[in-house]
């Protein structure tokens, strides 16, 4: 019997916009190195509690950046704060290791509310420190990208 | 040395030292200096040279000085109270871009990355009135007795002047504010809280300095 509907270009054309789709996201994820998490806590508690914890995991916050007051200045109204997050002894080994590694330390640690909800994110230390050459600034990547993940996880 | 000439050398040192101010924050946005060295340096100084100057002159008897510079010092505050309402009404109807006070608060305490708080926001009002004050003494030394056109005209031109400043320029919406909204907004807010500033001084200024010669009058004699 012949059939009414040919399904092959349809079920071609589905599969190829499938796999066009994973390839994009891919591609997206790979270019993009943030990480999200999402806070249990309120914007200021989290604020304090990273403060706290990063003091707990041998690190220490080395400036702050309070967009959200500066932008008070413009007439816009958020809550966004960026943290400057490193270690001078650690600093020290990543910039004998090779001295350009000053645009990816300290980590820079995003603290933003956005439709009533708190959100921590950052850029991966390993995809950030990965443009730069050294072995030494390699492990120190791996070792953030650790310190990181269990600092943030703490506020899951 | 003449009583006049005495009286002119001090309205002269007024004049250089009340401009000092109001250069201040243009010269720290075009990238000349850092504010809070500009404070001590000049700033501070100049105010107290200011007040000094207006002192001797209050002990030399010199009252027609004494009185300019004093009506114009509070004429200027009170005219600054007038500016104040148009700007701030204009940028909370968003024909501002920022809140300038705020900013040269930030700027003065070098604490932008953390924003402003009660004493940035002190010293920005501070400054912001300062500077009213010292467009009033330099209109009332030069002007004395005046007519509301003067000062209209007055303010006009310290609005312009303000608006093709670096200051401006460091906002990043162009000359006369051409690149900010419709480019209409930021011009028409900041010309009528200048002409606003100018009229309130000139009524004040009328009437506190009616009767004293002004500096063109001593430099004839």
């Amino acid at each position: 019997m012949k059939k009414l509907i040919d399904l092959k270009p349809i079920t071609t054309a589905m599969i190829a916009f499938i796999v066009m789709a994973l390839l994009s996201y891919q591609q997206t994820s790979a270019q993009s190195n943030v990480v999200t998490v999402k806070s249990s806590k309120s914007y200021d508690a989290t604020i304090e509690g990273i403060k706290k914890a990063v003091a707990g995991s041998g690190m220490m916050v080395m400036s702050e950046l309070n967009q959200g007051k500066m932008l008070s200045m413009t007439g816009l109204s958020i809550k966004a704060e960026s943290l400057f997050i490193g270690n001078p002894n650690v600093g020290k080994e990543a910039f004998a290791d090779n001295p350009a590694v000053g645009l990816a330390i300290p980590i820079r640690l995003n603290v933003y509310e956005q439709d009533g909800a708190t959100y921590i994110n950052y850029y991966s230390p390993s995809a950030n420190l990965g443009n730069f050459t050294g072995n030494k600034v390699k492990m120190i990547a791996q070792e953030l990208d650790k310190k990181m993940a269990m600092l943030t996880g703490m506020f899951k | 040395m003449t009583i006049q000439t005495k009286k002119l050398l001090i309205t002269l040192f007024l004049l250089a030292l009340a401009g000092i101010s109001p250069n201040l924050f243009p010269a720290v946005q075009a990238g000349m200096a850092f504010f809070p060295l500009l404070i001590d340096k000049f700033l501070f100084p100049s105010a107290v040279l200011i007040i000094v100057l207006i002192i001797i002159a209050k002990i030399l008897a010199y009252k027609d000085v004494n009185r300019l510079a004093i009506n114009g010092i509070f004429a200027g505050i009170l005219s600054t109270i007038a500016l104040e309402i148009f700007r701030e009404s204009g940028f909370r109807l968003g024909m501002m871009p920022g809140d300038l006070p705020r900013l040269m608060g930030v700027i003065m305490l070098n604490q932008f990355a953390s924003g402003p708080d009660i004493w940035s926001d002190l010293a920005g009002w501070a400054y912001h009135f300062w500077n009213g004050a010292m467009f009033g003494l330099i209109f009332s030394l030069l002007v004395g007795e005046c007519k509301l056109w003067h000062g209209l005209l007055y303010g006009l031109l310290i609005g312009i002047g303000f608006m093709v400043s670096p200051v401006v320029k460091s906002l990043g919406i162009g000359l006369f504010g051409v690149g900010f909204k419709d480019g209409y907004q930021f011009s028409l807010t900041v010309v009528i809280a200048h002409a606003a500033f100018g009229l309130v001084l000139a009524f004040l200024l009328m009437k506190w300095n009616k009767g004293i010669p002004n500096i063109w009058a001593r430099w004839r004699k």
